[in-house]
C-alpha cells in the first residue's frame, strides 16, 4: 500500500520510502518458521513419507483458520503505521535508529509523511496461512494426531472412572457325585469343612468398597464426596507427619525442590560419562560445533547409521570412525536396551595421552569434564534431599550410586600398544570415589579389522567385565566349519548367492581374519546378524555398571 | 557335526576354481538365466529344490542346510548339457537363496498369524512373500539406483547391486536375499507364485 499522493510531495520534494512493519513481520515470521522446520527436520522426504494424511489435513485446517483469524483480528489488511527503512534518520519525526554505520542506518519509525510500501493484503493473508501451516507441522506429528483422535473416547464413559455394575449372581453349578459325598460327610460331622465343594456364595471374598463414581451418581455429588474425603484424609491423624508439618518440611527444603523442578524442566543431563582420546576433533569447524550444540536428540539420525562404514580418508577418518562406533554401541535406538543419551556421553578429543593417569593423580587435570560431573553429582544430591520429603515409600527408593552416573574413560591410540585389558584407577570428587579406566590400542587403519578391534576395545572399556565369545555369538557352535574350509568355499564362483549364507557362521568379532583379505565378501557381509548381537550383549553388560539418574 | 559340515562343503565345491564374478555381471547373468529358461524347466527346478529343502535338507544348522542345498542343486543341473546347465545353476542359485530367505521375509510371528487366521496357510504365506518382494522392488524403482524402465539388463543389474548393498548396509536384510528376491520378481514380471 502506498501513502496518499499529498504525503509524498508535501514540502519535501520526494518523500522517503519505507517497508511496512506488517509486511516485514510477516516475512520474518515465515522465515523463522521455515528455519525452525528445517532445524526439526520437517523438510526431510522420509519424514513426509511416513506422515499420516491426517496430519496434513489437520495442519491445513489449522493453518487456514489461524491464518485467517490473525489476518482479520490483527487488521493486517490495513496499511502499516510503523515502518522500517535504510537511510539517514530524519531530523524530525518519530524515528529510531536501530543499526547504523557511516550515517546510514536501519530506521524504525512512524512518521506519517513517509511513503510506506506494504505487501498486498492477499499476499499477507497467504503468508500468515503459511506460517500457521508451518507451526502446525512443527507441533503436530502422527502421534499428536492419534492422541487428538483419542480425545472423544477419553471423555467417554468408561469403567475406569465409574464403579462397575454389580455382577449378576452366577447360576448354581450342579455338584458332582464326589461333592455329594463330601456334603454328606460334612453333615454327619466327618469333615470340618466342605472345601472346594462349598457353595460359590460362601467362597466369594468380600469385595472392596468401590469409592469411584457410581453409575447413577450426579457429578456434583461425586465432586463433593471427593472433596470431603480429601478433607477427612488431611484431618485424620496418621503415624506420619501431618499436612502442615509436611508443608513446613517442604519450606525448609524449598531450594532443593525448586532446583529439582528446574532441573527436570530444563532436562539437565542425568549422567556424565567422559571418554578422552588423543584423536583429533573430527568437527573443528564452528558450524559443525554449533550444529552439535543445537542437536537435542540424536535418536532419529542415528537410527539410520550404516552398519559398517569404510573409514573416511584424511586425518579426521579415525575420529569419525570412533564417533560411529560409539554411537552404535551406546545410542543407536535400533538396538535394545537403550542405555545412554547422546548429550550425556562426552568425547574429549585431542586429550594428552596420559590424561587418565593425571586424572587419577588430581582431578584438576580435566576441569571441563569435572564441571559437568559435579553438575550431575549435585543433581543427585538434590534428588536425594527431595526424595526424603516424599511420604510414599516407593518414591523414596535408593538413588543409583555416583559411580554409575559419572565415569571417566581413556581410549588412547599408540603405535607401540599391545592388546591388554583396561587399566583401572580411581578418582575422588566431592568425597565420591569414581572409576577411571584406560585402554591403549594401535592406531586405526582403513581395513575392516581395525573397526572390529575398535568395537571390542571400546566395549571392554565402557562396560567392565564385557566378554564376547563363541557361546554368545550368533555363529553356530556345533557345525561351524573351519575358517580355511569356509574361505575355500568362496573360491568357487557357482551358486554365489546361496554360498553367501555361509557367512552367518563367520562372525568377524570372533576372528575369521581370512575375511579381511576378501573385500568382495566384506561388501556383502551380513553385518546386521553379528553386530546387533554384539551391541546388545554389550548394552546388557553396560547397564549393570553404568546408567542414569 | 563339524566333520559333516566340512564334508558337505568339500562335496559342494565345484571343480573349476575361477575368481568370483563381479557382482553386477553375476546379477545380470542371473536375470538372463531366469528369463532364458522355459517355464516348465524353471517350475521343475523350483519344485525340486523346494522339496529337497523341505525334506532332505532340513537341519538345525544353517551351514548344513546350505551345504545340502548346494549339493542337491548342483546334482540336479549336472545332467544338463552346456548352456542349459549354466542357466540351471544360476536359476537354482536364485531359487535356493529365496527359499533360505523365506523366514526373513515372513518371520515366524507373521507366519503364526497367517497360519491361525487363514484356512489355506501355505497360499497365504506365499501371498505375503510375494507382497513383501513386491514392496522391495517398488522401493528399488523409487530409489536413486533404478536406471529407468528402458534400461538394459546390465544397467538394471548394477542398479539392483547398488540398491541391495545400500539395504544390506543399513537394514536387517542380507545382500543376497535382497538380490534374489528382486531378480526373481523382475525376471518373472511380478507374476505371483500360482501363475508361474
Amino acid at each position: 500500500m502506498r501513502a496518499p499522493r499529498r504525503h509524498r510531495t508535501e514540502g519535501f520534494g520526494r518523500a522517503a520510502r519505507a517497508v511496512g512493519a506488517r509486511s516485514v513481520t510477516a516475512i520474518g515470521l515465515l522465515a523463522a518458521t521455515a528455519v525452525t522446520m528445517w532445524r526439526l527436520e520437517r523438510f526431510r522426504p522420509d519424514y513426509w513419507a511416513q506422515l499420516s494424511p491426517w496430519v496434513t489435513f489437520v495442519a491445513g485446517g489449522f493453518a487456514v483458520l489461524a491464518g485467517t483469524l490473525m489476518f482479520a483480528y490483527w487488521r493486517l489488511a490495513e496499511r502499516s503505521h510503523a515502518y522500517l527503512r535504510f537511510g539517514e534518520k530524519l531530523a524530525f519525526g518519530d524515528e529510531t535508529s536501530l543499526l547504523g554505520a557511516r550515517g546510514y542506518s536501519l530506521v524504525l519509525g512512524r512518521a506519517s509523511f513517509v511513503d510506506v510500501v506494504d505487501l498486498p493484503p492477499r499476499v499477507i493473508h497467504a503468508l500468515y496461512i503459511a506460517i500457521g501451516l508451518g507451526i502446525a507441522l512443527i507441533g503436530l506429528d502422527n502421534r499428536g494426531v492419534a492422541l487428538l483422535r483419542e480425545v472423544p473416547s477419553r471423555f467417554d464413559r468408561s469403567s475406569i472412572d465409574y464403579c462397575k455394575p454389580p455382577e449378576p449372581p452366577k447360576p448354581e453349578t450342579p455338584h458332582s457325585q464326589g461333592c455329594k459325598l463330601v456334603e454328606r460327610a460334612y453333615k454327619l460331622g466327618y469333615t470340618p469343612s466342605l472345601g472346594s465343594c462349598a457353595p460359590a456364595e460362601a467362597r466369594r471374598e468380600a469385595s472392596q468398597v468401590c469409592t469411584r463414581r457410581q453409575l447413577d451418581e450426579p457429578y456434583l455429588h461425586y465432586a463433593w464426596r471427593r472433596l470431603a474425603d480429601r478433607a477427612a484424609e488431611l484431618a485424620t491423624a496418621d503415624p506420619g507427619p501431618g499436612g502442615l508439618d509436611r508443608f513446613e518440611q517442604q519450606l525448609d527444603h524449598l531450594e532443593a525442590i525448586v532446583d529439582g523442578t528446574l532441573d527436570t524442566v530444563a532436562m539437565r543431563p542425568r549422567s556424565s560419562h567422559h571418554l578422552f582420546t588423543n584423536l583429533p576433533d573430527p568437527r573443528p569447524g564452528l558450524r559443525d560445533r554449533a550444529d552439535g550444540l543445537l542437536e537435542r536428540s540424536c535418536g532419529a539420525r542415528l537410527a539410520h547409521l550404516p552398519h559398517f562404514p569404510r573409514m573416511a580418508d584424511g586425518p579426521a577418518g579415525p575420529s569419525k570412525l570412533l564417533e560411529h562406533v560409539l554411537a552404535q554401541l551406546m545410542f543407536n535406538p535400533r538396538y535394545k536396551p537403550i542405555v545412554a543419551q547422546c548429550e550425556e556421553v562426552i568425547v574429549h578429543w585431542d586429550a594428552p595421552p596420559d590424561t587418565c593417569a593425571r586424572l587419577a593423580a588430581g582431578p584438576l587435570a580435566a576441569r571441563g569434564a569435572l564441571d559437568s560431573a559435579r553438575g550431575v553429582l549435585d543433581l543427585r544430591a538434590t534428588r536425594a534431599e527431595t526424595r526424603e520429603l516424599d511420604p510414599a515409600p516407593a518414591r523414596a527408593r535408593e538413588l543409583p550410586p555416583a559411580q554409575r552416573i559419572v565415569s571417566f574413560q581413556c581410549l588412547m591410540f599408540d603405535p607401540a600398544a599391545e592388546p591388554a585389558p583396561p587399566v583401572e584407577r580411581t578418582l575422588a570428587i566431592d568425597g565420591e570415589r569414581l572409576a577411571v579406566r584406560e585402554v591403549r590400542m594401535r592406531p586405526l587403519v582403513g581395513d575392516g579389522g581395525s573397526q572390529i578391534r575398535l568395537y571390542k576395545q571400546l566395549a571392554a572399556l565402557m562396560a567392565p567385565g564385557f566378554g564376547y565369545g563363541r557361546l554368545t555369538s550368533n555363529q553356530a557352535v556345533g557345525a561351524a566349519p573351519e575358517e580355511a574350509a569356509l574361505a575355500d568355499a568362496f573360491r568357487q564362483p557357482a551358486f554365489w548367492l546361496t554360498r553367501l549364507d555361509l557367512l552367518r557362521d563367520a562372525d568377524l568379532f570372533l576372528g575369521n581374519d581370512w575375511l579381511a583379505r576378501r573385500p568382495d565378501l566384506l561388501e556383502v557381509y551380513p553385518y546386521h546378524l553379528h553386530l546387533q548381537n554384539f551391541i546388545e550383549i554389550f548394552r546388557r553388560q553396560y547397564r549393570q555398571h553404568e546408567g542414569r539418574l | 557335526m563339524r566333520a559333516a559340515a566340512l564334508m558337505v562343503l568339500a562335496l559342494c565345491g565345484v571343480v573349476h576354481a575361477e575368481p568370483p564374478p563381479a557382482r553386477g555381471a553375476y546379477i545380470a547373468e542371473l536375470l538372463e538365466a531366469l528369463r532364458g529358461m522355459d517355464r516348465a524347466s524353471l517350475a521343475n527346478t523350483r519344485k525340486y529344490i523346494q522339496v529337497v529343502e523341505r525334506n532332505k535338507c532340513q537341519a538345525p544348522e544353517m551351514t548344513l542346510r546350505v551345504g545340502c542345498l548346494l549339493e542337491a542343486a548342483g546334482q540336479n543341473c549336472k545332467q544338463l548339457p552346456g548352456d542349459a546347465r549354466e542357466r540351471c545353476r544360476r536359476a537354482s542359485d536364485v531359487i535356493a537363496t529365496n527359499l533360505l530367505a523365506e523366514r526373513v521375509f515372513v518371520p515366524d510371528d507373521v507366519r503364526y498369524q497367517l497360519v491361525t487366521r487363514q484356512h489355506d496357510a501355505r497360499s497365504a504365506i506365499a501371498r505375503e512373500l510375494h507382497r513383501r518382494r513386491a514392496a522391495l522392488v517398488a522401493e528399488l524403482a523409487m530409489s536413486e539406483f533404478f536406471p529407468g524402465p528402458r534400461a538394459d539388463t546390465a544397467a538394471l543389474a548394477a542398479g539392483i547391486d547398488g540398491f541391495c548393498t545400500d539395504v544390506a548396509g543399513t537394514r536387517d536384510l542380507s545382500w543376497q536375499y535382497c538380490v534374489a528376491a528382486i531378480v526373481w520378481f523382475v525376471a518373472s514380471d511380478g507374476a505371483p507364485e500360482e501363475a508361474r
